[in-house]
């Protein structure tokens, strides 16, 4: 304690540390040597915060000393793996000489090493040293050891408790815990479980309780002499809801990856939190139309985009078509985006990569979640089991099959109309690890594992019968999977592995009258990526990547024109009912290898995957060359470019012989090519500039050649690998990353998307994904008193579209419909589309749980946008279909 | 699985679409129309097939070409009820590609087979040698059909004739500025599955066309000559007498040259010049197998008054066979 005439006194009284509102910056050196740089599915999180063992005196500065003068000093502390500080940044000045003394202070502290996925790995972390002035008492008292001051004479008492977040109730650690403003005062810090034990004087104690991103915590307490007091103090966050973990920045090998935080997934406007939806406000992805999920990333096809769960693709993304996605919003930890040009480590793609990630469970105590709203209503929990064992649980079930019948009018017919939709899902997944405060053992291997299950189902039945109906319709849909998944992560020294094995089972189901179809597919896959990171200059990656399905179709149906026999146009004959049942076997093994190598500001990742399939036994072979570079030649700027092969094998049941299908398919590909730079003006916002140029071909289109047999049969194959496409632009993000109260961007995308089939006397059309101008704006910002705000205002250019070019009838008297007359497909444009949607939060914070209520407003000025366009039935007359008009969406949710 | 998802995401457009429809509905007869188009036969069944269309002057050729020179009658059915007996002035052509509508495509060849001026009602041309069309008559008299437009059209087909040769007749008619191409098709098939006459097995026989009996509204007979008094708003249900067994069982090749066998199941097509019927078609069966019951409901419509009405029933059996019954009524609000 520094002592002088005056006494003046300095308390430390803030210890900031863990949960940084600030962004979670890590430091910079961190990144090559503690990141496990396992080519995107892994990011390392902070296991142990660190802890402040060796605290030093300030020197008051003269000149605030003269001018009594009070200060705090907001600083950015980089901790080596060996607790040391290696570098002190002052974030808020306070002038008068604090400054310098605060960081010359700083500077010889002492922390615990902290831990990056239970490795002692350098971190940066917040701290704000605190000035107090204070007159020199009239006495001095008498000092114990370890800074508890207690006075001679008087009996000592024991204040012992725990920190708990109101609201969430997550443990407060390294929270400053002192007994009145004495500079002398007892103080204590929590541990990792919110917990301290301050030995100080009987009688009257002014509790205040200092963590960063709380508010001040006080309270009086009366110590029984020679006694303990236990309590427990439920500190405000001074952000409500904000929640994070400080965690390593990922170094970019990709040229574009945009990374989503959960926060960010739950809070965009218009998406209804819904994580894939949210991706669609990035540069890059073409808007769908009435709000649909699908992802149409640099004019490919939906299907041309893969979506994965900790890795595993996901066979299906939304409920009921286009409804909410099949991944609840609160399971997940982050989003991965790679529009193109992604690492060797993914494939069997031809457009871009969205990898979804889950968390891990709290490991402090159970925490949850409700939620509830129109169309279901979803559980989370989270709770540490035994120690070492942590586990997360979701789930989540619709109840629209049970408001509907309220909603639909009476069938018309006077009959029976039901329309039930039903969905559930679900995920859980269970962490084990290394024990709470269990210390490293150097030179031995870490361990981690854990184990997942998810899957969803969705069912539609129709059932319309009776009444003055002329045939009754009954309709069942059924589509569900399952999924369940390994993942050991394996770490020694500078080689990192992850195993991820998976199996899963598929059913899709559809009855429709006599007809019967049922789909079964079991799958088996595992994936494996090693990491050696040799020295600063070169990192070495690769791995395996297996996937096996099996798929049995079965059922009953009725003899199809067009798949068994010609068709007359128009034809709706009572045909025979055939028993079939067909099974297809799909594997795909690939493997890849990849490198990083750095000199200087050029970094190079020069990489290769290759597969060796059998599908439907039909082998096929693919090599994919992939080659990054990035140059960066300041902290703040790089320069990165990418060029490889994506390739996409043929669904095995698209293999059939004629007519189902076209055995002599091969892999669809492209070849994607991207160019441009990043520049970060703060620590929070960032620009990013892209350009792409995308060439598709051997893409598979329907229908197929047509063969003629001497003996007069026919084969007529389904598919062709005769589509070629190609897209090009420009994506342009600026964004500011989530802060304290604000997060938001505004993103670009100048886009061209053409497509043509091989052979035809036709040049490039544009594709009906083709959107010239995308423009999004999207911002959310945390107003005082538990609101938060957030907007999304949307301008895209119209959808292409043929034009309608009515001269005269054209009728058909076998089909008894007239043929719509249209120009140059996808020549005209449909009206551009604008549309502002906005989110209002509120949240209100009770001791153990947070209510929060929300509105989403979609379409707020109740834009007429055209999302389709539909004809009279002589095709005389173009009618536009209105998108969604203004539609308040109002949730609730439970955090505990 | 993407297919099943489209299905329900067609569902929510068609919804969509449903809310916002036009007015004008097929089953509303209020200009020019062409509503349905028969010719006699139906189809024209050669005995037995010739996969090797090179063989043009092959016994088997000659023998089809027998059968496919059988001159055809050709009906169309034009309503004009605003037309007030006006003038239609009318084309029927033929030509090599059914896709062509208007028989314009260039370097394509086309056959104008008559032409002049008809009022609403029924358009007959009668001794239509469709088979005929293209072929060098004086080498015809030597047994060799080439040049024939069938030919032509079998070189266009992506089927390469596969079922049936289908040639298109495309009648085009006109009168003030409503204009009209309709398009019907003409079957020259084979038998695929010859054998003698009572031998067991699957019998392909050349298609009969579908006759309705007749005629129900609410319930009771509609006969042809006879106005029926309807009144009020309506609805009324228009029915037609049992045909059931007239619907023909029938034999078509698979892909693979195995018989399939199935059975027709007819549809009819509603019109009105007043009001509109609802369902506008009924009748077919469905992907599920499931047949629709035929049988529609006619409403005059809110603003309509006292009239005359003339109901067209369009029935076809879904092998290129139809015909049509023509009734009358006076429709009082």
């Amino acid at each position: 304690m520094a002592r002088g005439p005056l006494s003046l006194s300095l308390l430390p009284w803030v210890f900031v540390l863990c949960a940084a509102p600030l962004p979670t910056w890590a430091y910079e050196g961190a990144v090559r040597h503690d990141e496990p740089a396992d080519a995107g599915i892994h990011v390392p999180v902070l296991t142990r915060a660190p802890e402040l063992l060796h605290f030093v005196d300030a020197v008051y500065p003269e000149e605030a000393k003269a001018l009594q003068l009070d200060a705090s000093v907001k600083m950015a502390i980089t901790i080596g793996a060996d607790g040391s500080v290696t570098d002190v940044q002052v974030l808020e000045p306070a002038g008068h000489g604090f400054d310098e003394a605060a960081v010359a202070a700083v500077k010889q502290f002492q922390f615990s090493p902290a831990e990056v996925d239970g490795v002692p790995a350098p971190v940066q972390i917040e701290y704000v040293y605190n000035f107090r002035f204070t007159l020199p008492p009239d006495a001095g008292t008498p000092e114990t050891d370890g800074g508890v001051a207690v006075d001679a004479g008087v009996p000592t008492s024991t204040l012992t408790g725990q920190l708990i977040a109101r609201g969430s109730r997550h443990r407060v650690q390294a929270a400053l815990v002192r007994c009145g403003d004495d500079p002398d005062a007892a103080e204590a810090l929590s541990d990792e479980d919110g917990r301290f034990t301050l030995v100080t004087s009987a009688g009257g104690c002014d509790v205040k309780v200092a963590a960063n991103g709380f508010q001040l915590f006080q309270t009086h307490e009366e110590l029984p002499p020679n006694g303990t007091l236990e309590v427990r103090y439920f500190l405000m966050p001074e952000v409500v809801g904000y929640q994070t973990v400080v965690r390593g920045q990922r170094e970019k090998k990709e040229v574009v990856r945009r990374t989503l935080e959960r926060q960010e997934l739950q809070k965009v406007p218009g998406t209804f939190g819904d994580p894939v939806r949210v991706i669609q406000n990035f540069p890059g992805v073409a808007r769908m139309p009435f709000g649909l999920g699908q992802l149409i990333v640099r004019g490919a096809a939906p299907d041309d985009t893969k979506t994965m769960f900790d890795g595993v693709e996901i066979p299906l993304l939304f409920h009921l078509g286009g409804g909410p996605s099949v991944v609840n919003a609160e399971f997940l930890d982050r989003v991965d985006f790679y529009p193109g040009g992604f690492g060797s480590r993914y494939g069997r793609a031809i457009g871009g990569i969205v990898d979804v990630a889950t968390r891990k469970g709290a490991s402090d105590t159970w925490h949850g979640s409700v939620k509830v709203d129109l169309l279901d209503t979803s559980v989370f929990l989270e709770a540490p089991v035994v120690d070492g064992v942590s586990a997360a649980v979701a789930a989540r079930r619709s109840y629209v099959d049970a408001l509907l019948p309220f909603v639909l009018p009476e069938d018309p017919e006077g009959g029976t109309l039901l329309v039930l939709p039903r969905y559930w899902d679900y995920q859980v997944r269970v962490d084990f690890g290394a024990k709470r405060g269990e210390d490293l053992v150097p030179g031995r291997p870490q361990n981690r594992f854990y184990v997942m299950a998810f899957g969803s189902d969705d069912t539609l039945q129709v059932v319309a019968t009776g009444g003055g109906r002329n045939r009754d319709v009954s309709l069942d849909v059924e589509t569900l999977f399952h999924r369940m998944k390994g993942d050991w992560t394996w770490r020694f020294g500078k080689m990192t592995s992850v195993f991820a094995p998976y199996a899963g089972y598929d059913k899709a189901g559809l009855a429709f009258g006599e007809a019967d179809l049922d789909l079964d597919r079991y799958n088996l896959g595992a994936r494996e990526d090693f990491e050696l990171d040799l020295d600063e200059h070169l990192v070495m990656r690769a791995g395996f990547d297996l996937q096996f399905q099996h798929l049995v179709a079965h059922g009953e149906v009725p003899v199809v024109s067009g798949f068994q026999v010609r068709g007359w146009p128009g034809a709706e004959p009572k045909t025979e009912m055939e028993d079939f049942e067909r099974t297809f076997n799909a594997f795909d093994g690939a493997g890849y290898l990849e490198a990083d190598l750095k000199f200087g500001p050029f970094s190079i990742t020069p990489g290769i995957r290759a597969s060796q399939s059998r599908i439907h036994g039909q082998y096929r072979h693919m090599e994919e060359p992939r080659l990054f570079v990035r140059f960066q030649p300041t902290d703040r700027f790089a320069l990165k470019a990418s060029a490889g092969l994506y390739t996409q094998p043929p669904d095995a049941a698209t293999l059939e012989p004629a007519p189902l299908g076209s055995p002599f398919l091969v892999h669809e590909k492209a070849f994607q090519t991207s160019l441009g730079f990043e520049q970060r003006f703060t620590d929070a916002i960032h620009l990013d500039v892209t350009g792409y140029y995308n060439r598709r071909y051997d893409l598979i289109v329907s229908p197929g050649p047509i063969e003629v047999h001497p003996d007069g049969s026919r084969e007529e194959f389904q598919y062709a690998n005769e589509g070629l496409g190609r897209a090009y632009g420009l994506e342009v993000l600026l964004r500011h990353d989530i802060t304290e109260r604000f997060f938001g961007w505004i993103a670009y995308t100048l886009n061209r998307s053409e497509a043509r089939r091989a052979g035809s006397p036709r040049d490039y059309v544009l594709t009906s994904f083709d959107q010239t101008h995308i423009l999004t704006a999207v911002g959310s910002y945390r107003l005082p008193w538990g609101f938060e705000v957030g907007a999304r205002f949307r301008y895209v250019t119209g959808s292409p579209t043929t034009p309608l070019v009515h001269e005269y009838d054209q009728y058909s008297a076998e089909t008894n419909r007239f043929r719509v007359a249209r120009g140059e497909p996808n020549s005209v444009r449909q009206p551009p589309f604008h549309q502002l949607d906005l989110r209002i939060d509120k949240n209100w914070l009770f001791e153990s749980w947070t209510l929060d209520t929300y509105v989403d407003v979609q379409n707020v000025y109740n834009a007429q946008n055209v999302e389709a366009t539909y004809t009279d039935y002589r095709g005389r007359v173009e009618y536009e279909v209105p998108g969604i008009p203004i539609l308040p969406v109002i949730g609730v949710k439970g955090t505990f | 699985m993407t297919r099943l998802r489209l299905i329900v995401v067609a569902v929510g457009a068609l919804t969509l679409v449903a809310c916002v429809g036009p007015e004008d509905r097929p089953s509303k007869v209020h200009d020019l129309r062409v509503l349905g188009v028969r010719t006699d036969p139906p189809e024209l069944m050669a005995p037995a097939c010739i996969f090797d269309v090179s063989a043009a002057q092959g016994p088997l050729v000659q023998q089809a070409f027998t059968i496919w020179s059988t001159p055809i009658r050709y009906t169309a059915l034009i309503a004009d009820p605003a037309g007030n007996g006006r003038e239609i002035s009318w084309e029927l052509w033929t030509c090599a590609d059914p896709g062509d509508r208007t028989c314009s495509n260039e370097g394509d060849p086309r056959f104008r087979l008559g032409g002049g001026v008809t009022v609403g009602g029924e358009l007959v041309v009668e001794q239509l040698p469709l088979g005929l069309t293209g072929v060098d008559i004086d080498r015809l008299a030597n047994g060799d059909p080439s040049g024939a437009l069938l030919f032509e059209v079998l070189q266009r087909d992506p089927y390469k004739g596969f079922d049936s040769i289908r040639v298109p007749l495309n009648l085009h008619v006109k009168a003030g500025d409503e204009e009209i191409w309709a398009q019907k098709l003409v079957p020259y098939s084979c038998n695929y599955f010859p054998k003698a006459e009572g031998a067991p097995g699957p019998t392909m026989r050349p298609n009969v066309q579908p006759e309705l009996p007749g005629v129900t509204i609410d319930g009771k007979p509609w006969r042809e000559d006879e106005v029926v008094a309807l009144t009020g708003p309506g609805p009324f249900v228009a029915e037609p007498l049992p045909y059931e067994d007239l619907e023909e069982n029938f034999v078509r090749p698979s892909f693979q040259l195995e018989p399939v066998e199935t059975k027709e199941s007819w549809k009819v097509a509603w019109y009105a010049d007043l009001g509109f019927f609802s369902p506008e078609e009924s009748g077919g069966a469905n992907l599920g197998g499931v047949e629709e019951r035929v049988r529609s409901e006619w409403s005059p419509g809110s603003t309509a008054t006292e009239k005359d009405v003339t109901f067209w029933f369009v029935v076809r059996d879904g092998r290129g066979g139809q015909s049509w019954l023509t009734r009358h009524a006076h429709w009082r609000p």
